[in-house]
């Protein structure tokens, strides 16, 4: 072979192998989208807004109720996990669960802000109907995550005259820069006006997604928590005509068809359950399996009173009588259920205590509180009288609260919203369990990951 | 290039014809191995040739006449040939025989071999044997104390479980710290979260080598070795080469090995009476009174009529044996080395095994003397018989939830349900990891030109993983056979590689030699897993219902790297040497803004022994000083961490029957190379005619733009990202040592020492703060001025003696009963300030004798798993250690009084870390001691063998360490990373932090192996 025929299959050679395709680089995940792919239309923000309904209804499950719950008195003690420092108030920033839920609501906010800044930049060409009704239902979606996150990990409204004790961060936008708590105040602001927005311009009816009622309900249910009762019979006044009393004792067996519903998250069978996390806490199999989860005593007996209260079948009794007697629920006791989030019953006892409370109108508190009595007895001998006082009248409407809405989390924050009223100096007269209701430890701590030199976190312990 | 092309070319190859007058010919040892770089010279002249890889020289234009030919070569003995060239070109061959001392053995060095006085880089070579007479879950551990600064940790004592090697400390966070695996050139996958993170410690890919394979493992530790491995060098690069044919004709190799694994310390929990005393102590230290609430539905009196030992139910004594066969053959033009292996490697959990079937071939055929054709196969199949151990069960259950209390099953003869059943659990468990492994190389030498070589090499390295698991109605709860899942998993990785050298002697005293590559890498990764209900066993045992079952497609990830390199390497009187490599590399994983980056090198050495005014200097053999400079990458990330993506807009997830769609992470997509500055200075000695060798380096190594996955404020809405944050130092000293200490006839005692004392530092954050990556169990932290791995704790002061309470330390140091995260301070770390291992071999005549001590000193163990097994009942047992506990005022003990209420302590759930947990983690350990018996050389000859050698092996014998858990050499997978993805604190949480973690295991084999 001549030298230069070599030389040229060299050249030759090292010039093939130099030609890689630089476009060997330009490699992309499979099974997912580029952002710039996946959201282009109207149509792609509309699925992400379905997406948000999907996490809710994930997180709302039981889940969120939950954690109220374990802070309150209605639940024993976990038999061990990270759920059990928040059922003894003493949760740190190493709380894996409790980290899991924060963040998992933060998720939802993110996906939330994201639609709007995506319709309001216009990066996204949107209609000018489905740019008013996506907004509304985004801002009722948001608004109905800061009231739980403001909850949960902040103390109640009303514990500071002005409400500048710190509730959670608010986001409004999608960033990634850290960012300081807002105030209570502002987490409420924000609440407010973005239910006011909702209300505004969500449809009347919008199949199972948000309605101009479920942000009134949850409005209402916000004016109870600030104590703010005269608006609480406003919105309540509003809506209750509209609906009629269910008669079924369980409303997690009939969530979305009921004569009551106002908003609930649709289940569609055991591959789409939302209302898992209350099945896989408070189900139980037979007379030997309780629930991984069982009920306090003092809900026990209380539910249980009086035998002729139809819902005291609900509750069941394990190892009576020996040091491991447990108790369990039964309402749970369901492979998939729908889950119920604002219904009349709600709005009833909503308005009968703020009735009572404002010394109003007690005729038609008691009658609201009295709709609640006969169908749970199947009777009317139970019903107060119509002479009831006020006092009395609140006394029983709250028993009614904690005996209509076992483990959907209401009570603890029942008791938060009694002691800021009842209690404002944290005297000792409204307890939660024994604890102070604005003890520290009720409200969580933060997870790790806020430590930047922004964040203040909660204080710890100080509960029983 | 098109076909026709190419084709074209090869016709004018061969069809042309030579011309000129030459003499030329092969250069070969006594092994009929090429000689490469050999100088051939024509005395008298300024004629000359070098030797390419396949030891052809030619020497053209040489006019008819007598010449005599100078073959000379560092390391063999000169050779002179006289020849008479006439009108024809002569053909000659010649062979070298060795004159070698320790610094003339070849080195491999990446493209290319050098010969160790040539080596400008720090490159340590082991040789195959030493790593294939250790039994070790896979041949990493074997390295173990015989490399300077290669830090392995082995991964407890679970069948082919993979080791942690740290090669010259922790440069990385996020970003994978394991070094780069190179096999014959591939580039191989070694990844052992590919599979995530499960059973306590993830199958290992490399355990399916066979270590009889190999012929060299060369670890490159600093960047003028590995900057030619520029974009992947960071945490260093280990080369492994496998043996090829050598030698004249056939020979072939067997041998065959038997033996034990036993746990090298066995835990001592509590029995029955001693729990349920600790259970009592408690229950009335908390001002209860009557017995004590018991855990698992018992009765008091149920519970002291069972007493488990779960350890024993978990525990075994394990057996080994393997058998391997080998087949070489040299000659002129085809070479051959043909393996076939099978071993069972059963540990001593219970239930758990490793067998791999390995077979190899390796050939070499030079159809022409300007071209070899070269392939390297092997196709091994890795049967992993898992077991939970560790956080996950098994053992690791033994050691907490399975109290002694519980008995195995009820007196009806059903399991016990009531509470952690580990034997319930593995006998209801069945659980496979199958692997199939084919690494496959084919290359081609050819020396077009005169002084050129043209080398390439395409692979493909494939692997295909299934884990198998059945769960029987009894654990799954369903009232039918068991539920059967299978993930499968399928690496294909594919790589070429093409490069040109060209070499050139100038005026016989000035050696240069260039290289130019390039290389392309692509690699694939698929996952699906099948599922289904009913099945009476796995799926390999049921296929019909493996055909039926239903089958998910997870995301494939997929990457590439695009390079282009080139060494220069310049050689003056083989006194003076100098390198200069460049390399530019691209990764997929990076955006087009920061895809390429480049790694230059250089390096050069200084053999004074060399020099005229060294001559005179008694007893100094040898004497080189060698410094170097590089820069070395790491883009160890996900595929895909750079992207904001959305799920497929198929993606199942429906709501009230409504489609969705969602963002699933943030973007970044200035994510950039990691990269690091490396600095090498070392001194290598010989004297006594090498008797006695040194190396001592001195390396730093800043890097900077560090891969880290942070934990962002959860209020973002994602909870982590990846980003370049901040910097880590790294700098040591290594020195090392061997030393034939007696050599006569009948006696020979050798010794081999190393020390390797790296300081590492995180030197910047960034804006973040210690808590932005997460090590262990909430207890190892990234703290700017502290080393990675550092244990960043609540410090514990004593126990109260009048109450029996915790006091801790505040930040200040100051006592206090409070507990707070607030005061954490920096109080351990995982990475040891000292490593290395000291071997003694002795032969006696036919018997020899090699023990091998390893150390580690300086770091700290985080015992987490303690904090449930000492003073706070819970459901978990405890061990002995917590008899010394208080009990009354006026006792001083270490662990405060008895409690079942964490709150008793002050703190704010039973997982709280202090630095109570925090142990001196230095041991040393006799890891080996062999003793062998070759059997007498006419002996042999008259059994027709060439060699017979009887050896028994026994590994981690003994082991000298303060530390009061099971074992202070602590590797395993550490918590966090799912789905194959790399996880955030691999490099935090892998070694030194113990959660339930097995022992290592202590073994002892005995092995026969002939050659015929």
């Amino acid at each position: 072979m001549s030298v230069s025929m070599k030389k040229l299959l060299l050249i030759s050679i090292l010039f093939l192998s130099l030609g890689s395709c630089r476009k060997w680089l330009e490699i992309y995940p499979e099974g997912v989208q580029l952002e710039e792919n996946a959201v282009k239309t109207q149509a792609d923000l509309g699925l992400i807004l379905v997406s948000c309904y999907d996490a809710m209804a994930n997180h709302y499950n039981g889940r969120v109720q939950f954690f109220n719950e374990l802070m309150g008195d209605n639940l024993e003690k976990p038999q061990s996990g990270f759920t059990v420092p928040i059922y003894l108030r003493t949760t740190n920033y190493f709380n894996s669960d409790v980290a899991g839920l924060y963040g998992d609501l933060y998720n939802v906010v993110f996906r939330l802000n994201y639609i709007l800044l995506r319709m309001e930049d216009g990066t996204i060409v949107v209609d000018n109907a489905f740019k008013t009704r996506v907004t509304a239902e985004v801002k009722f979606l948001r608004a109905m995550i800061y009231f739980d996150l403001v909850r949960i990990w902040a103390q109640p409204i009303g514990t500071t005259a002005d409400n500048s004790h710190l509730g959670v961060v608010i986001r409004k936008l999608p960033e990634t820069t850290p960012k300081a708590r807002g105030t209570v105040a502002e987490n409420y602001n924000l609440i407010l006006t973005d239910l006011g927005d909702a209300i505004n311009n969500l449809p009347p009816s919008n199949g199972n997604y948000a309605t101009q009622d479920a942000a009134k309900a949850l409005l209402a249910k916000v004016y109870f928590q600030m104590n703010d009762y005269a608006k609480v019979k406003d919105v309540c006044n509003e809506l209750i005509p509209k609906y009629t009393m269910d008669t079924t004792l369980n409303r997690f067996v009939n969530a979305l068809n009921s004569s009551e519903k106002i908003f609930s998250f649709v289940s569609t069978g055991t591959g789409d359950n939302r209302a898992a996390a209350y099945i896989n806490n408070y189900r139980f199999l037979n007379t030997t399996n309780p629930s991984p989860i069982r009920m306090s005593k003092s809900l026990y007996l209380e539910a249980t009173a009086d035998t002729l209260d139809r819902r005291s079948k609900f509750y069941v009794i394990y190892n009576q009588g020996s040091s491991a007697e447990t108790y369990c629920i039964s309402k749970f006791n369901y492979d998939f259920l729908s889950n119920p989030i604002s219904y009349l019953t709600q709005l009833k006892l909503m308005r009968a205590e703020a009735l009572a409370i404002l010394g109003s109108d007690l005729s038609t508190a008691i009658g609201d509180v009295n709709d609640v009595i006969e169908r749970a007895y199947g009777n009317q001998n139970n019903n107060l009288p119509t002479n009831t006082i006020a006092p009395d009248v609140i006394l029983v409407v709250r028993k009614q609260r904690r005996l209509e809405f076992p483990m959907e989390g209401a009570r603890v924050q029942d008791l938060k919203r009694i002691g800021v009223k009842e209690d404002p100096a944290g005297s000792g007269s409204v307890l939660i369990r024994n604890s102070k209701w604005n003890c520290p430890g009720l409200a969580l701590q933060f997870p790790v990951n806020e430590n930047t030199s922004v964040f203040k976190f909660n204080p710890e312990g100080g509960c029983e | 290039m098109n076909t026709r092309l190419l084709t074209f070319y090869l016709f004018l190859i061969f069809s042309a014809s030579t011309t000129a007058q030459s003499i030329k010919g092969l250069v070969k040892d006594v092994g009929n191995e090429p000689v490469i770089g050999a100088t051939v010279m024509v005395e008298g002249t300024s004629y000359g040739a070098v030797t390419d890889p396949l030891g052809f020289f030619e020497i053209k234009k040489l006019k008819p006449g007598d010449y005599r030919l100078k073959f000379s070569s560092v390391g063999y003995s000169n050779v002179i040939k006289e020849v008479t060239l006439g009108s024809a070109d002569i053909n000659i061959n010649v062979v070298l025989k060795e004159d070698k001392m320790q610094m003339d053995e070849l080195v491999v060095v990446g493209y290319g071999v050098q010969r160790k006085r040539e080596v400008t880089g720090a490159i340590s070579k082991i040789g195959g044997k030493e790593l294939n007479d250790l039994p070790v879950p896979s041949f990493e551990a074997a390295l173990q104390g015989k490399v300077p600064g290669v830090q392995v940790t082995v991964g407890s004592g679970l069948a082919g479980s993979a080791s942690i090697v740290r090669i010259r400390g922790i440069s990385s966070i996020s970003a994978s710290g394991d070094p780069l695996y190179v096999v014959d050139g591939i580039p191989i996958t070694q990844d052992y979260f590919i599979l995530g993170n499960s059973g306590g410690m993830n199958n290992n890919p490399l355990a399916t080598m066979n270590p009889d394979d190999i012929e060299s493992v060369e670890v490159l530790k600093d960047a003028a070795a590995n900057a030619i491995y520029g974009s992947r060098g960071a945490n260093g690069v280990i080369l492994i080469t496998t043996k090829r044919g050598k030698g004249k004709g056939w020979k072939f190799g067997a041998q065959v090995k038997s033996g034990v694994s036993l746990p090298t310390a066995r835990p001592k929990m509590l029995n029955n009476k001693e729990w349920l005393q600790m259970n009592q102590e408690a229950w009335e230290n908390d001002g209860n009174s009557g017995i004590a609430p018991i855990p698992g539905g018992l009765t008091y009196d149920q519970a002291l009529a069972n007493n488990t030992n779960w350890v024993d139910q978990t525990i075994t004594t394990g057996s080994k044996y393997g058998m391997n066969f080998s087949a070489t053959k040299g000659g002129e033009k085809l070479t051959t080395y043909m393996n076939l292996s099978h071993d069972y490697n059963g540990s001593f959990l219970v239930g758990n095994s490793y067998t791999r079937t390995a077979a190899r071939i390796n050939l070499d055929y030079s159809p022409v003397q300007w071209a070899k054709i070269g392939i390297n196969s092997s196709l091994s199949r890795g049967l992993n018989n898992r077991v939970n151990a560790g956080w996950s069960g098994g053992l690791g259950a033994a050691m907490s939830t399975a109290l002694p209390i519980y008995p195995i099953r009820n007196a009806d003869g059903t399991w016990f349900r009531g509470g952690n059943n580990p034997t319930r659990n593995k006998d209801n468990l069945a659980w496979e990891t199958r692997e199939i492994r084919a690494l496959n190389g084919l290359n081609l030498t050819l020396t077009p030109i005169k002084d050129f070589v043209l080398q390439g090499q395409a692979s493909y390295d494939y692997m295909d993983q299934n884990d198998d698991q059945w769960r029987s109605s009894e654990i799954t709860g369903n009232a039918n056979a068991g539920d059967a899942y299978r993930g499968m998993s399928y690496v294909k990785n594919f790589n070429y590689f093409v490069t040109g050298t060209y070499m050139k002697t100038l005026k016989e005293n000035h050696h240069l030699q260039l290289l130019v590559g390039n290389e392309f890498q692509r690699a694939n990764t698929t996952r699906r897993s099948a599922d289904s209900t009913n099945v009476p066993g796995l799926f390999t045992e049921n296929q019909a219902k493996l055909d039926a079952a239903r089958r998910l497609s997870n995301n494939g990830t997929n990457w590439a790297f695009l390079s282009y390199f080139t060494r220069f390497n310049y050689n003056y009187k083989n006194r003076y040497f100098a390198q200069a490599v460049f390399r530019t590399d691209a990764s997929s994983r990076f955006g087009s803004n920061y895809r390429w980056a480049s790694f230059p090198s250089l390096s050069g050495s200084w053999i004074i022994s060399e020099e005229d005014f060294m001559k005179g200097v008694k007893g100094l053999s040898y004497l080189k000083l060698r410094a170097g400079w590089g820069k070395s990458g790491n883009a160890n990330i996900p595929d895909e961490a750079r992207f904001a993506t959305y799920s497929s807009a198929t993606n199942n997830v429906l709501y009230n029957g409504d489609s969705t769609m969602f963002p699933l992470k943030l973007e970044n997509q200035n994510i950039r190379w990691e990269t690091s500055n490396n600095y090498d200075v070392a001194i290598e000695a010989g004297f006594f005619k090498d008797r006695l060798t040194l190396e001592l380096d001195y390396y730093r190594k800043e890097t900077k733009d560090v891969l880290m996955y942070l934990t962002i404020p959860a209020s973002i809405g994602f909870g982590n990202y990846w980003d370049n944050v901040g910097g880590i130092l790294n700098q040591g000293l290594e020195f090392s040592f061997k030393s034939r200490n007696i050599v006569s006839r009948n006696f020979q005692w050798t010794t081999n020492f190393n020390v390797a004392r790296n300081f590492n530092e995180i030197t910047s954050l960034g804006v973040y703060t210690e808590d932005a990556v997460s090590g262990g169990t909430n207890d190892t932290r990234v703290v700017v001025g502290k080393p990675v791995g550092t244990n960043y704790l609540i410090r514990w002061s004593r126990v109260d003696p009048n109450t029996g309470l915790p006091i801790y330390l505040d930040k200040a140091g100051n006592e206090t009963s409070v507990y707070s995260n607030t005061n954490r301070t920096a109080v351990g770390k995982i990475i040891p300030d000292a490593i290395g291992g000291l071997t003694n071999t002795f032969r006696y005549k036919n018997w020899d004798m090699s023990i091998l001590i390893i150390y580690s000193f300086g770091s700290n163990i985080y015992e987490s798993s303690q904090k449930r097994q000492a003073s706070l009942v819970t459901d978990w047992n405890m061990d002995e250690r917590v008899y010394d506990r208080w009990q009354k005022p006026g006792d001083v003990t270490r662990f405060p009084k008895m409690t079942r209420d964490y709150r008793t302590y002050g703190l704010p759930d039973e997982w709280s870390n202090t630095s109570l947990w925090l142990k001196d983690g230095s041991y040393a350990r006799l890891r080996n001691l062999t003793v062998g018996y070759n059997l007498d050389p006419a002996r042999c000859k008259k059994m027709k063998l060439s060699s017979m050698r009887i050896s028994a092996i026994a590994t981690n014998l003994f082991t000298w360490t303060n530390y009061d858990g099971l074992d202070p050499e602590i590797g395993r997978d550490s918590e966090g990373g799912s789905n194959g993805e790399l996880n955030s604190s691999r490099n935090m949480g892998s070694q030194n932090i113990t959660y339930l973690t097995p022992p290592q295991e202590k073994t002892f084999s005995v092995q026969l192996s002939i050659e015929f």
